[in-house]
């Protein structure tokens, strides 16, 4: 018993050594630090003092924002002065040899529809962005001007131009001095876009 | 348990080589052996699969290659297409083959010679063409490709009609020859004569067409392994033609395949053969410059 009271006597000494040790460590290291940052602390300030005495010299950077301007293109007026369809344009969209949308675009809503009826609405594509509230992001006006010629928005862009004949090389006999949908189609998709939230 | 006759002693050396347990360890060693050189024998003898189609990307040795890492036609298929082309027994494509292989034999034309005459054994003697072609042709001043070369023998050495492009005879010739160039890395030669041809090839490659005004990047290089509604994008590389395809329900060319994806964007397609198309062609095997041939491919 009193062997085992020792022992354990001992085995306390220690411990209270060894955090002595371990403490005094602890206040040393946390001295060192204090100390190094007060000197940079220090520094930092003879810095500022530089760098005021430099200001007079260079201008100061401001923060901005950009704002892109390219975006804010539009086409106000319906085309050819058409209302839109909005039943129609939905069907537009699906269609292969019309809109074909969904060959790049996403749209949720479909989503659902894709269970019962996957090859109309399945296999939406992941080349574009989602078209799920585009209406708040964009104007009418700026929608109509992407359908309409989306490099006049976004200049390298793989979506085709729905409305526009000119500058294309080697089009097909078939499709030669047509656009890809007429005005009306457009305007269509256009109300079918915008109720889109 | 001692299988040896009793004169040895116990502990001499020659006895513990009768012993059963030194028999049991040594035949537990030459099974592990066994074992090992099996497995090792699967693993080094991997280059006689290769050519089926790979797994893995490679990255492009020629730094100016747009592509920072390239991908066979065959990674971008579905399980089902690639277990199709892999399997050379199930490879519609090797039927082909087959019959390219006969052809190859076949004594025809005002000479009667066959290819064989000429080349021998095709295993040696078009183990590269494959991977080689387009290439510049100098009576011609312009790049032939692998068909037009096929054509040309047909007519000055053989004494025989051309085969017409997209016939049977003219794709299973081709699937045989390129096919002997399986596993074998792509690599075209574009410098020297070559130069301007490639140099036109590239432009029609990035040159947008069509009514839907896209070029060839805008989606094997920009879009590559993106959904394009039901099928995923490949880098369009060529190292798998002739391919079959099952939309097609046989194999076809290259050329077939440019033909459809110009009238996918609405553009007026060329004519199997014509000069553009075979220096896209050559355009097309330098981005792929390192894959294995893997003809005859399978796509859907
Ligand atoms: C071949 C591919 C393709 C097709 C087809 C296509 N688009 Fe696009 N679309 C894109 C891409 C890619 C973008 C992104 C712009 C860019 O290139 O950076 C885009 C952008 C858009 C945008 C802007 C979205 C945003 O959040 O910025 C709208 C709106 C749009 N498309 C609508 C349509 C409609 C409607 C159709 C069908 C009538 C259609 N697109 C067909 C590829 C396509
Ligand atoms: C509208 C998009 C589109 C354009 C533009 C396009 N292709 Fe394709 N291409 C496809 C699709 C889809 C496939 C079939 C799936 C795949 O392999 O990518 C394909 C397949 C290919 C293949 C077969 C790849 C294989 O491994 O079997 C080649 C080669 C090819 N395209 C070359 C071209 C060339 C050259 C051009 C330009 C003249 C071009 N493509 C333009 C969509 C396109």
């Amino acid at each position: 018993m009193t062997n085992s009271i020792l022992a354990r006597r001992g085995v306390i000494a220690q411990f209270l050594k060894a955090s002595f040790l371990g403490a005094s460590f602890f206040v040393a290291i946390v001295l060192i630090l204090s100390l190094l940052s007060v000197s940079s602390v220090f520094a930092a300030k003879n810095d500022e003092k530089k760098a005021k005495k430099s200001e007079k010299d260079t201008p100061k950077l401001v923060e901005y924002e950009i704002f892109n301007l390219i975006q804010s293109k539009s086409i106000p007026k319906p085309l050819a002065g058409k209302k839109g369809n909005r039943k129609r344009g939905e069907a537009l969209i699906l269609d292969a040899a019309k809109g074909n949308c969904l060959q790049c675009h996403v749209i949720d809503q479909f989503l659902v529809k894709a269970k019962k009826n996957p090859d109309v609405y399945g296999n939406m594509g992941e080349i574009g962005p989602s078209l799920d509230g585009v209406s708040t992001r964009y104007k009418e006006s700026q929608l109509r001007l992407i359908l309409v010629n989306a490099k006049l928005v976004f200049p390298e862009t793989i979506m085709p131009a729905y409305y526009r004949i000119d500058g294309l090389t080697r089009v097909d006999d078939k499709y030669l001095d047509k656009p890809i949908m007429s005005a009306q189609d457009i305007e269509d998709i256009l109300s079918f876009l915008m109720k889109l939230k | 348990m001692n299988f040896c006759s009793q004169q040895y002693q116990a502990h001499s050396i020659k006895a513990h080589f009768c012993d059963f347990a030194f028999l049991r360890n040594l035949l537990a060693f030459l099974s592990l052996m066994v074992v090992v050189w099996v497995i090792s024998a699967f693993i080094f003898s991997a280059p006689s699969f290769a050519g089926n189609g790979r797994d893995k990307s490679i990255i492009p040795r020629d730094k100016t290659n747009p592509l920072s890492n390239l991908w066979s036609g065959y990674y971008y298929s579905t399980k089902d297409i690639q277990a199709l082309q892999k399997n050379r027994a199930e490879n519609p494509g090797f039927k082909y083959v087959t019959e390219g292989a006969q052809l190859w034999e076949q004594k025809t034309g005002t000479t009667q010679k066959s290819c064989a005459k000429c080349h021998g054994k095709p295993s040696v003697s078009m183990d590269e063409a494959g991977a080689r072609y387009p290439q510049y042709y100098a009576p011609l001043k312009r790049l032939i490709n692998l068909e037009q070369r096929i054509n040309l023998c047909r007519k000055t050495y053989q004494g025989a009609k051309s085969f017409e492009y997209e016939s049977k005879e003219l794709l299973s010739l081709t699937a045989f020859v390129r096919s002997q160039a399986r596993a074998r890395p792509v690599r075209v030669k574009i410098d020297g004569f070559a130069k301007p041809f490639f140099e036109k090839g590239k432009a029609f490659y990035y040159q947008r067409r069509g009514q839907l005004d896209m070029s060839c990047a805008n989606c094997h290089e920009n879009n590559y392994g993106k959904q394009l509604r039901s099928t995923v994008l490949s880098q369009g590389q060529a190292n798998g033609f002739p391919s079959y395809r099952v939309a097609w329900q046989k194999i076809g060319s290259l050329h077939r395949r440019f033909q459809g994806c110009n009238k996918l964007v609405r553009a007026k397609p060329y004519a199997y053969g014509a000069e553009y198309y075979v220096n896209l062609e050559l355009y097309l095997y330098w981005r792929g410059t390192g894959l294995e041939v893997e003809t005859p491919g399978v796509r859907d």
